[in-house]
């Protein structure tokens, strides 16, 4: 279920009430073109097969959200994940230090604009023809391009 | 020195006489480790209308230190030109070493069961 | 930084990275089955997958406990696993207190290189980026046979 990001908490202590007690799943999904970051909690009832997905979304230019803290005590270290990770701040958080990130990395490495650099700087072993020394004219040229998911174009963009 | 299982992904090897240098290993490993070069060379063959062109291996290496022991290079192959083969005995004491070069990977296909 | 590795009495080690946990490095000697007169002093820094076949190592008995270890003996600093950049002042501070002599073993893929991780945000590409390694072990894992190969080449050009 869905619900809005002001009644985050109450909703959460709500279905911890009816018995979803068991934090199973606390993470977040980036939607760029909807300007927003879904937050995703998945919670089960001890002793039962039965699940319990509740989701709310943030503005992603400014993204904050109530910490869950003091309902599920276990959501501390996901939501300090969230939050280097995505940008998410969430308010009341007892401890908001990085969890897994070295200090200084500068970016959230979640976030749908995150390139992973070493693949877009490194020369792709792929992408030569194979045959171009000597290939004798009138052979067609095979066009390849670098593997899907790399930016062709990330440092030219950067630098411009 | 010490033995493995017959099957056991140790290193893979290189037949170079059937590697055509097609460049699908290079393309689908995940990780970057393997690289090509290579050439073309015309071969004209008395009364035959046109040349025909071979592509000549030059080199083929790979990173034992990227590689993750996937196998989608082996799998990948049209041609059987690379093996698995148990032998695990080449740890270097540095980095370039474990970057073997087209004899080296060759040496290694008398130990590769399905050669 | 202050990472705190405590040696022998009891010979079992503890990384001690302030405010995120306490890593146990098993510090022990061995001797290497089938390579007599191999006696390896060896702390292995269990990070991740590759710590598992170094286990193996010990519960084959591919490396066997010996009671008469002599401490003076080379320290080998088994780095097992993926090192990332936020673990990597722990990794280094665990080198700096081993006692001499001493030799680091990069011990699998990501180790060496990052392995399958090299293109990551957050792993240190090599542990070599940190501290000098003497023997790379490639493998992803590489077998429990691979690491004894690999530390009787050590002692052997030692």
């Amino acid at each position: 279920m869905n619900v809005d990001p002001r009644d985050w908490a109450s909703s959460i202590r709500a279905q911890v009430a009816q018995g979803f007690a068991y934090l199973d799943l606390l993470t977040a999904v980036d939607y760029p073109e909807a300007q927003r970051i879904e937050i995703v909690l998945v919670l089960l009832r001890p002793g039962t097969a039965e699940i319990s997905t509740v989701t709310t979304s943030v503005d992603r230019r400014e993204p904050r959200l109530g910490s869950l803290v003091d309902v599920l005590p276990g959501a501390s270290w996901h939501e300090r994940e969230i939050a280097e990770m995505f940008g998410v701040e969430f308010d009341g958080h007892p401890d908001p230090r990085p969890l897994l990130l070295a200090p200084g990395l500068g970016l959230h490495p979640l976030r749908k604009e995150t390139v992973l650099g070493a693949r877009a700087v490194t020369p792709w072993p792929g992408a030569r023809s194979g045959h171009g020394e000597g290939a004798s004219s009138g052979r067609r040229t095979r066009r390849t391009s670098p593997p899907p998911g790399v930016p062709a174009d990330w440092l030219r963009e950067a630098e411009s | 020195m010490t033995e493995a299982p017959r099957q056991a992904r140790g290193v893979i090897a290189l037949d170079p006489v059937s590697c055509t240098s097609c460049m699908i290993c290079v393309r689908e490993c995940p990780d970057w480790c393997i690289e090509i070069d290579s050439h073309t060379e015309e071969v004209t063959e008395p009364g035959a209308r046109r040349p025909r062109y071979v592509a000549v291996l030059d080199r083929f290496t790979i990173d034992w230190g990227l590689c993750m022991y996937c196998g989608i290079c082996v799998e990948a192959c049209p041609f059987d030109a690379l093996f698995w083969s148990p032998e695990h005995d080449y740890a270097s004491q540095d980095a370039g070493g474990l970057v073997h070069e087209t004899q080296r990977l060759a040496d290694w296909l008398p130990s590769a069961p399905q050669r | 930084m202050g990472a705190l590795i405590l040696y022998p009495p009891d010979r079992s080690g503890v990384l001690r990275v302030p405010g995120v946990a306490d890593y146990p490095a098993r510090v022990s000697v061995y001797a290497v089955a089938g390579a007599p007169g191999v006696r390896v002093h060896v702390a292995d820094l269990g990070l991740a997958c590759c710590a598992v076949e170094f286990t193996a190592a010990l519960g084959r008995g591919l490396l066997v406990p010996v009671a008469d270890g002599d401490p003076g003996q080379a320290r080998v600093l088994v780095v097992s696993g993926t090192v990332t950049d936020a673990l990597a002042p722990a990794v280094l501070a665990a080198w700096e207190e081993m006692p001499e002599p001493k030799v680091a073993m990069s011990f699998g893929a990501c180790s060496n290189s990052g392995g399958p991780y090299w293109d990551s945000y957050s792993v240190t590409k090599g542990v070599d980026q940190v501290l000098p390694v003497r023997s790379y072990v490639p493998g992803c894992p590489p077998r429990p046979e691979a690491l004894v190969d690999a530390i009787v080449q050590l002692a052997e050009s030692a």
